[in-house]
């Protein structure tokens, strides 16, 4: 599946440049002229994209836009390439610490383009891995986590309270809280005494 | 550069940087072979480039040029430099180089906010952009060999 590329610029020209080039290298480019809406397609997408982000613009800049985006700090964050024509070192901190993964100076080489999008594809690629991760090991723990509360046992039949007030054997606990796959055998002590014929001394 | 480089019919008539000597820049009004190198020799993107340049950019450009205009004529000594800002840009990305000189020239006096001095420069950034115009809308423009 094409990732999806938002391009913010205002210049026309420049627009239809990035468009068509990030098209033809694959990606699914959605195209807006301010950054007001800049900011509403990244806050409104169900997955992390790229966005190339022009600094001047009507209304929001790119760099107001990096700094709205990145205070969303609980949904994943968007790679953010900043285009400009200021290269002074102060412009150059300035996008950066607003939130900018990367900054290009315009007029833009289209091979230098390519190249830092696909550097923020991995990087992409590699976060939502990470938290996919995160999000199984997440599952793990809450089940660890069940398993770790006191378990009212009986002490004559040893079946286990569960949850719902029911009294289950040992294995019908293990299938329901930890998801346990279970295999039926019988120890030696029980083997003897069922069927000692089997067994010998 | 090529020996062969100097005496392309490209040379005379695009102004193209070839054979350039010292303090010519700002004669060359489109520089085709930085703006083939800038879009990696890609032929097709090079000739949709080109296409485009012929009306939507030229458009562009003068559309941001009456709206710098007008900018003056009301005074915003800020939006003027915004302007002249954005003018700069897309004089830069499409390799017009006489124009983007011009309009450097131009931002440079909206930094100092001083727009009763700026009639020059903005007359000059005018006559850059009719030459880019007239020069882009000569027979055969986009049809000549890269």
């Amino acid at each position: 599946m094409a990732m999806k590329v938002l391009v913010a610029e205002d210049d026309k020209s420049c627009r239809n440049l990035l468009d068509v080039a990030l098209s033809k290298w694959g990606y699914e480019v959605t195209k807006v002229e301010d950054g007001q809406k800049a900011l509403a397609v990244l806050e409104n997408s169900d997955e992390a994209m790229l966005a190339i982000l022009d600094w001047l613009m009507p209304g929001m800049d790119g760099v107001e836009v990096c700094q709205q985006v990145r205070k969303h700090t609980d949904r994943e964050q968007p790679y953010l390439i900043l285009l400009t024509m200021r290269g002074a070192k102060v412009d150059v901190l300035k996008g950066l610490h607003s939130g900018a993964n990367d900054y290009l100076i315009k007029p833009f080489d289209l091979e230098l383009l390519r190249a830092r999008v696909e550097v923020g594809q991995r990087v992409l690629v590699l976060q939502n891995s990470l938290s996919e991760r995160v999000r199984e090991l997440e599952s793990a723990l809450s089940k660890i986590r069940a398993l770790q509360t006191i378990v009212p046992v009986c002490s004559n039949c040893r079946r286990i309270r569960m949850e719902s007030n029911e009294w289950k054997h040992l294995d019908e606990y293990l299938i329901e809280q930890a998801h346990a796959k279970v295999s039926h055998a019988l120890c030696p002590e029980c083997a003897k005494k069922l069927y000692p014929e089997f067994m010998g001394d | 550069m090529e020996d062969s480089d100097k005496n392309s019919p490209l040379d005379a008539t695009t102004g193209n940087a070839a054979g350039l000597k010292k303090g010519q820049r700002a004669t060359v009004i489109l520089d085709l072979s930085d703006l083939t190198d800038r879009l990696g020799g890609d032929r097709d993107l090079i000739e949709m480039f080109l296409e485009d340049l012929k009306v939507v950019m030229m458009e562009e450009l003068f559309r941001q040029l009456a709206e710098l205009r007008a900018h003056v004529d009301r005074g915003e000594a800020d939006t003027v430099q915004r302007a002249a800002h954005s003018l700069k840009g897309s004089a830069a990305n499409l390799s017009a180089t006489a124009l983007y000189d011009a309009v450097c020239e131009l931002e440079d006096w909206t930094k100092l906010r001083k727009l009763e001095q700026i009639r020059n420069p903005l007359a000059k950034v005018e006559q850059e952009l009719e030459r880019l115009r007239n020069f882009v809308a000569s027979a055969g423009f986009a049809e000549r060999p890269l």
